[in-house]
């Protein structure tokens, strides 16, 4: 094994550690807030590595939209609701068996995948723009609608009464 | 290196998520735990994309991550506006209080 596969393989192992340590404190801890700032920084493990398969561009675009305006969103939702609503103690231990099961039968589905060889990537701005604005341009504009949609249904809902 | 890693840390994810959405009552809190059960998800394409289709995978990511943040843009008014109605956001308390969400 070269050095740099092994630099390479240290930095695999850091991050997801801190991608699971980061998931496990979003399940975890009593503040929402706390979870919500969690998530992000589980946004920011993928991200992490979705830069070490190559997708650097991505990455970028995770970080700014994901981490950058979903989470923030949460995180300043969950401040404006200010409680959270606890833990289902009875389902405690069922939960941990039913995640394991879960976990265990999402390995084993995509085992069959595992042991084919990855590829770092290597796909320029250019490159990523002309395949979008000519093969996917239909693509683009439904997701133009949605997200002027969803602009739509927050400015709605933000002016709506609480009271009935 | 192979996909098995991806594979194993995506898993972990998932389960982790699962779990959180499992015994969480707070309705935020489930949004928290199905977004990680989406990150697993994404971690596990974008790896096995690299193998296929590199250049389609990424277009694809781009569409879900947009998409994505448009559903939380829906789901958190969606629980914003049930906590003003109801002043709770308990998923356990909510059929108790079905009159009072209009």
């Amino acid at each position: 094994m070269f050095p740099s596969e092994v630099v390479y393989t240290i930095y695999l192992i850091l991050t997801a550690l801190f991608t699971v340590i980061a998931a496990l404190l979003a399940i975890r801890s009593r503040e929402d807030v706390y979870a919500a700032i969690s998530l992000g920084l589980v946004g920011l493990g993928v991200a992490a590595f979705m830069g070490l398969l190559g997708y650097g561009i991505l990455s970028v675009f995770h970080v700014l939209i994901y981490v950058g305006a979903t989470v923030t969103f949460v995180v300043f939702s969950v401040l404006l609701i200010g409680k959270g609503a606890g833990i289902e103690e009875k389902l405690f231990l069922p939960g941990i068996v039913a995640a394991i099961a879960l976990g265990i039968a999402y390995f084993v589905s995509m085992l069959v995948l595992a042991r084919m060889e990855l590829n770092i990537v290597n796909i320029s701005l250019e490159r990523l723009a002309e395949e979008i604005f000519t093969k996917h341009m239909l693509s683009l504009i439904f997701l133009s609608f949605a997200l002027a949609s969803v602009m739509i249904e927050g400015i709605l809902i933000s002016s709506t009464r609480g009271e009935k | 290196m192979d996909a098995t890693f991806f594979l194993i840390v995506s898993a972990i994810l998932f389960a982790i998520g699962a779990f959180g959405a499992l015994i969480h009552r707070s309705a935020t809190r489930k949004l928290i735990s199905l977004e990680i059960m989406f990150n697993a998800e994404l971690l596990l394409f974008l790896s096995l994309s690299t193998i296929y289709a590199p250049l389609n995978g990424l277009i694809f990511s781009v569409f879900i991550i947009a998409l994505t943040s448009s559903e939380v843009g829906v789901i958190i008014p969606i629980i914003v506006l049930l906590y003003r109605r109801v002043k709770t956001v308990d998923t356990t308390k909510l059929a108790e209080r079905e009159g009072d969400i209009p």
